[in-house]
C-alpha cells in the first residue's frame, strides 16, 4: 500500500543509533526529548534507574533470564508487523535496548542513551499487551516498558505533548487544564443548547443516590461536547437516574499511568472513588 | 482504596453501560433507522483484551447496524490502533505512528467496511490517523453517535417543531 506522498516526503533525514547501528529512524523534532537531555548528568541518570529498578531488579533479571528470543512476541506487534518485520520494533528489541543495557552497564549511560530509551519506550510500544499474551512464558514484556517510562519520566526526557498532558494531570487532576469552573460551564452549556432537540434533557450535577456517574475524558468538555449531549440523550430515553460529579476529580483519563507517575495515579482513582462514595452511585461508567 | 476489600459499586465502560441498556429493552433501537453501509469493529486493547467486553461490543454493533464484518484477527487478537499508551497526545508523531500501523489499514481494507466503529476515544484518534494517512477513504463512528442515531424516542420527550 502506499504512503501519502506529503507524509513520505515531510522526514527524510535519517537517525543512526550509536549503541545499536540497526537502529535506523527518521528524525522526528520533539522538544521534550531533544532539549531535555541538557540537563542530565551521569549521576543523576545512574541515581535514577538505581531508584526506579531498586529493589524489583528480580523481577527483571527474572525476564531477562527466562526469554529465549523465540520471537513469537515480535510477529504480536504491530509495529513490528507494519515496518517490514525490522527487528528493532520488536518487543524484546525494546527491552533489550531499554533496560537491559542499563542493567548490564549498572546504570552508568549517557544523556544520548536515554533519549533514545524515551523515543522507544514512548512513541514505539503502546503498551497493548498483545506481546506478553503471546510470549510461550507470558513474560511481563508490557511491565519492563512501564518502568523505562518511568525512568525516563523521572528523568524528564519525555515528549512535550505527553509531559504536558502529565503536568495537566498533576495540577487540575484532568489532561486539558480545566477548571471547576469551566468544567461546570461546560456542562450547563450542553444542557441548555442540546434541549432544543429534547425535551427535558438534563445533565444532572451532583446528584446524589443517582444509578450511574459518567466521568467523562477531559477532552470531551473541552473539545466534543457532543459526546456528553449523546450520553445525556441516551440517559434521558432509557430513564436512567444518573449524574455526573460537580467538583473534585471527574476526568477518567490518565496519562499518568502512561508515563508512570505513581502518585498522580493514585490520587486520580482515589479522587474519582472518592466521588462515587460522595454520591452513592452504582455504576462508575467511564469513556475510556 | 477507601478502605473497601470490593468496591461498593460496579466500573463500567460506556459501551458496557449501552450494553445493559440495549439487552435489558430500555433502550429501543428502531429497525429502519439502522446502518446499512457495511461497518467493522477496532476492538481497544484494554477493554478487550484486560477486561473482557468483546462479546457485548458485538451485540451492540448487531444492534444498530445491517452489515457487520469482522477485522481478522479480531476480539483479544486484535492489532492496537496505534494511539493507545498515551501515544494519542503526540499529534507531532501522527504520521510516524500512522505509517507504523500499516497492518490496521490492511485489516480495514481488507473487510470493505466503510464505517470504522471506535468505541474508545484513543482507538478514535488512532484509526482517524490510519485513514488520513492510508488514504482508505472510510470514516470512524462512536457508539454513543450510533445509538443516538437509530433509537426509538419517545413522543414525550420529541420538541413540537
Amino acid at each position: 500500500m502506499a504512503v501519502k506522498n506529503a507524509a513520505k516526503e515531510a522526514v527524510k533525514e535519517k537517525y543512526v543509533s550509536r549503541d545499536f547501528k540497526e537502529y535506523v529512524r527518521d528524525v522526528i523534532p520533539d522538544k521534550g526529548l531533544d532539549e531535555t537531555i541538557a540537563g542530565l548528568t551521569p549521576e543523576k541518570i545512574e541515581k535514577t534507574i538505581k531508584a526506579v529498578i531498586g529493589g524489583r531488579s528480580s523481577r527483571i533479571k527474572a525476564v531477562m533470564n527466562t526469554c529465549i528470543h523465540c520471537g513469537l512476541c515480535a510477529e504480536a506487534c504491530q509495529w513490528y508487523l507494519s515496518n517490514d518485520k525490522d527487528p528493532t520494533y520488536s518487543p524484546v528489541a525494546k527491552m533489550r535496548m531499554t533496560i537491559w543495557e542499563m542493567i548490564k552497564r549498572d546504570g552508568k549511560v549517557d544523556a544520548e542513551f536515554i533519549k533514545q530509551c524515551a523515543r522507544i519506550v514512548f512513541t514505539e510500544c503502546n503498551i497493548c499487551h498483545r506481546c506478553s499474551m503471546y510470549c510461550p512464558y507470558g513474560l511481563d514484556i508490557t511491565f519492563i516498558i512501564g518502568m523505562v517510562r518511568r525512568i525516563c519520566f523521572l528523568l524528564g526526557v519525555i515528549p512535550q505533548r505527553q509531559l504536558d498532558q502529565a503536568q495537566a494531570h498533576i495540577i487540575t487532576q484532568n489532561q486539558v487544564w480545566l477548571s471547576e469552573n469551566d468544567w461546570l460551564d461546560a456542562i450547563q452549556f450542553i444542557e441548555e443548547e442540546s434541549g432544543a432537540d429534547y425535551i427535558d434533557l438534563r445533565v444532572p450535577i451532583d446528584n446524589e443516590g443517582a444509578e450511574v456517574m459518567f466521568l467523562p475524558l477531559g477532552a470531551e468538555p473541552k473539545t466534543g461536547t457532543y459526546h456528553i449531549e449523546r450520553t445525556a440523550k441516551i440517559m434521558l430515553v432509557a430513564g436512567v437516574n444518573w449524574t455526573v460529579p460537580g467538583k473534585g476529580t471527574w476526568d477518567c483519563s490518565s496519562m499518568s499511568m502512561f508515563v508512570r507517575d505513581m502518585v498522580t495515579m493514585q490520587r486520580i482513582v482515589r479522587g474519582l472513588y472518592e466521588n462515587a462514595a460522595r454520591l452513592r452511585i452504582k455504576t462508575m461508567m467511564l469513556t475510556e | 482504596m477507601l478502605g473497601y476489600r470490593e468496591l461498593p459499586f460496579e466500573v463500567k465502560q460506556t459501551g458496557e453501560v449501552y450494553y445493559d441498556l440495549l439487552k435489558s429493552g430500555r433502550i429501543q433501537i428502531d429497525p429502519s433507522k439502522k446502518i446499512k453501509v457495511p461497518v467493522t469493529l477496532q476492538d481497544p486493547c484494554n477493554i478487550i483484551r484486560r477486561a473482557g467486553a468483546a462479546e457485548k461490543f458485538r451485540y451492540i454493533v448487531n444492534a444498530t447496524c445491517e452489515d457487520f464484518r469482522e477485522m481478522k484477527p479480531n476480539k483479544e487478537h486484535n492489532y492496537c490502533c496505534n494511539a493507545g499508551g498515551g501515544l494519542a497526545a503526540l499529534s507531532n508523531w501522527a504520521a510516524h505512528k500512522a505509517i507504523g500501523n500499516r497492518v490496521k489499514a490492511e485489516q480495514i481494507k481488507a473487510t470493505g467496511a466503510k464505517i470504522v466503529i471506535t468505541p474508545c476515544h484513543n482507538c478514535s484518534t488512532g484509526i482517524k490517523d490510519v485513514i488520513k494517512i492510508w488514504e482508505l477513504g472510510v470514516k470512524n463512528m462512536f457508539f454513543d453517535e450510533l445509538i443516538v442515531n437509530s433509537m426509538v424516542i419517545p413522543e414525550k420527550f420529541k420538541v413540537q417543531k
